[in-house]
Formats: structure tokens, C-alpha cells, sequence
């Protein structure tokens, strides 16, 4: 009897072990191949410069700007807030509980949007969620945002209340400036003093006795 | 007697659950595809990677590679690149075009994706490569840039000086003049004095 009890307690024990020694059925990447296609074929990860304007302005606080240039180009100029992962440290473990959470949206930004979307597209792989990729970069950034262009007279009244939110995005972040009248100095206006003729009639006297 | 039974009936459970977890485990499904290469190999492969210009696709090179077009079907139809394969990035792991990208691997062909922004094609690519299509390359600056036909397509560098532009706001002090209401030229009228001498002497 008890030899049976035994015998039955080893084999659970062996069935235990061996589902233990079981390779991972969850993946290193949890992500498949078809899933990631078609998150890459959704498109919803790009935000554009206009929307992310509005979004620093506004103060979002869950908005988490990540550089993915070198620290270089970092240190010359990046957004406000941004914090630097160079491409290459994107996957490093120190970077990892930034990028890994489920608190912030993730922008990945760079010069375009090739390194950004390099960036994305391997971390989504690993399952990291809220991950966003800044459409057309800081290019494309600094040719609407920074610098805007004022639109055509024909083009339809909406791309002229874009072109008015440009224009004050640009001064918020330090690109444009505000334009404040000063009253000139009167000139001082050179007196030129001007003759008028004035025509005299005159009669000559008239001589000598009637 | 009972537990005689009782022990028979475990014994036998165990065993069918035994049986039964194997089986489970020999026909579970294989994934169908499996990342060949991590992503953190993939991070340090992409610093150094040489993909193909738009010039080496060009009329006289296109015999050396195959050509994917990873665009709508409809955007292939208005115009491609000689020569293209249209592989639409929804449809890109469907049995067909697996098949025709495992036949190019296998015949050691050059495999060049393009979009219609070099960005376009950076992912699928990256996706391919990874599940073991490394023979796959991507065109730099995508369609538009062949379409332009310049030899420089070089994508992520700094078009503008960000640093400067950026430091240039501030106030702006313009100048409004005073309206200065112009002073009517004083007309001249001529006047006209009629003098008349005195009389002299006496009539």
C-alpha cells in the first residue's frame, strides 16, 4: 500500500519537473511575427508635429519625449523634456524600465524618421506598449512648426488657422518671435523754405504834368 | 479492499493524465515563424549596415536584384520601379510571398524593399531580416527619392541648424512710424499790388 502511494508521489513529482524543464511557452519576444505586422501595417504609432505641439504646450504629463540620436546632436538641440537613448544603448538594461511601463506615451524622435522608427519597431517587438514615432522627424518639425510657411492665399481657411497655431507654437519654443511696435522717432524735417514769388503789378508813374 | 481499489483508480488517473499531457505537448503547433536573430543583434547589425542606393537599382543594375515594392496595390499600379514585385506590407507574410521570398534566399538573390519613404520600408524589412530573410536590403530614401533621381538620398541628418533657429525668438522691436499728415503746399496766389505812383507835379 504504501509502496503505491510512494510509486504515485514520485511520478507527480517527475510530471512536475519535466513541465518545469518545459521550454519557455511564453517567448522571449511575446510579440509574433504576423502580430508585429500588423502593428506595422496599423500605422497608428506616428504622431505628427502639429499634434505634438499641442501636446507639449498643453503640458501632457504622461508624454515621455525620447531622443534616439547620438549625444552630440542631443546636447546641440532636442525637444523640450526629451531625454537621450542613443540608438545603439536603446535595448541596454538601464534604459529598460523607461521604456518597458505602462504609465507614459513614448515618442521616439530623431533627425527623420528612419532611427525612430528603427527604434520602435524593435521595441515593440519585446512587447513594450505606448510607443509613438514622430512623423517626418525634427526636419520636419523645424520646417512646420519652427518655421512655418505662411499658406497660399487660395488655400482653404483651415491651413490658415494651422498656419496661426505655427506661428505661436514657434514662439513657445523659442523659434519665433513676438513682434512688439515702438513708435519711431520723428524724423526731424529739414525746413526748406519757399519762395513765393509774388508777382507786383507795377504801374510805372506816370510822368511828367497832364 | 477499498483502498486497494482506491489506490488503482489514482494510479490509473495519473497515468491517463500522463498520457494525455505527452500528446498535448507533441501535437501542440509549431510557431510559424521564429525570430532567426534578437533584437538587440539587430540594434548593433543596423549600425553598419550598406543597403542600396537608388542608383545601384537603377535601368543598368536591376538584373542584380529583385525588387519589392512594399506600397498599396493601388500606388503600384500608377508607377514602380521596373521590374518591381508588389508585396503590400499587409500581405507580407502570407504563404505566397513567403514562398517567393524563401525561393530568392534560396537562390542567393539580393532582395531590395522599398516604400514610398525610406521609413516605410525600415520595418518590414527589420521584420523579414529577423525571421531569417537576410538577404534583404532596403532602398535608401525609398520611391520618392528614386523618382528624383539624385544620387544623395541620405536620410537622418540635420537639414537645418536646429540650434541656432531655435534661439532665435525673442521681442521683436518694429518700428511704427507716425502718420505724418503731409503739409498742402501753400498755394501761391499771385498778387497782383496795383501801384500807382503818385502823382507828381500838378495838372
Amino acid at each position: 500500500m504504501k509502496k503505491r502511494y510512494i510509486i504515485l508521489a514520485i511520478v507527480f513529482l517527475g510530471i512536475a519537473a519535466g513541465l518545469l524543464t518545459l521550454p519557455a511557452t511564453v517567448e522571449k519576444t511575446p510579440v509574433t511575427p504576423t502580430e508585429l505586422l500588423m502593428d506595422i501595417h496599423s500605422n497608428n504609432r506616428f504622431i505628427n508635429s502639429d499634434q505634438l505641439a499641442k501636446r507639449i504646450i498643453d503640458g501632457d504629463p504622461v508624454l515621455f519625449l525620447v531622443d534616439v540620436r547620438d549625444k552630440a546632436e542631443y546636447d546641440k538641440y532636442t525637444l523640450p523634456g526629451a531625454i537621450n537613448i542613443p540608438f545603439d544603448q536603446l535595448l541596454n538594461d538601464d534604459w529598460r524600465g523607461y521604456l518597458n511601463q505602462n504609465v507614459n506615451d513614448i515618442v521616439f524622435f530623431s533627425n527623420d524618421d528612419v532611427l525612430a522608427e528603427q527604434a520602435w519597431v524593435l521595441c515593440k517587438q519585446l512587447g513594450f506598449k505606448h510607443l509613438y514615432v514622430l512623423d517626418g522627424g525634427l526636419n520636419y518639425w523645424f520646417e512646420t512648426i519652427m518655421q512655418p510657411k505662411m499658406p497660399k492665399a487660395t488655400e482653404p481657411t483651415e491651413a490658415f488657422d494651422l498656419y496661426t497655431f505655427r506661428e505661436g507654437a514657434s514662439i513657445y519654443f523659442g523659434a519665433g518671435s513676438v513682434a512688439v511696435p515702438v513708435p519711431a522717432e520723428p524724423k526731424p524735417k529739414p525746413q526748406v523754405k519757399k519762395t513765393i514769388p509774388v508777382q507786383k503789378k507795377v504801374k510805372a508813374s506816370a510822368e511828367g504834368g497832364c | 479492499m477499498n483502498e486497494l481499489q482506491r489506490t488503482q483508480r489514482i494510479s490509473i488517473a495519473v497515468l491517463v493524465l500522463a498520457i494525455l499531457l505527452i500528446l498535448g505537448l507533441m501535437i501542440k503547433e509549431k510557431p510559424k515563424f521564429v525570430y532567426s536573430k534578437t533584437a538587440p543583434e539587430m540594434v548593433s547589425l543596423l549600425k553598419e549596415f550598406d543597403n542600396v542606393t537608388p542608383d545601384m537599382v537603377a535601368k543598368e543594375d536591376i538584373d542584380n536584384y529583385v525588387v519589392i515594392d512594399v506600397r498599396s496595390p493601388y500606388d503600384f499600379e500608377v508607377k514602380h520601379i521596373k521590374n518591381a514585385i508588389n508585396m503590400p506590407i499587409a500581405f507580407l507574410l502570407d504563404d505566397e510571398n513567403i514562398a517567393r521570398l524563401t525561393e530568392f534566399k534560396n537562390a542567393n538573390k539580393t532582395v531590395v524593399l522599398y516604400g514610398q519613404t525610406e521609413r516605410d520600408a525600415v520595418s518590414p524589412w527589420i521584420l523579414l531580416y529577423q525571421i531569417g530573410y537576410t538577404n534583404t536590403k532596403i532602398l535608401l530614401g525609398g520611391f520618392n527619392c528614386y523618382l528624383e533621381n539624385t544620387p544623395n538620398c541620405i536620410s537622418e541628418t540635420a537639414r537645418h541648424d536646429f540650434a541656432k533657429i531655435a534661439s532665435q525668438g525673442g521681442v521683436k522691436e518694429v518700428e511704427v512710424e507716425k502718420t505724418v499728415k503731409k503739409e498742402e503746399p501753400k498755394k501761391v496766389i499771385p498778387v497782383k499790388k496795383k501801384v500807382k505812383a503818385a502823382v507828381e507835379g500838378g495838372c
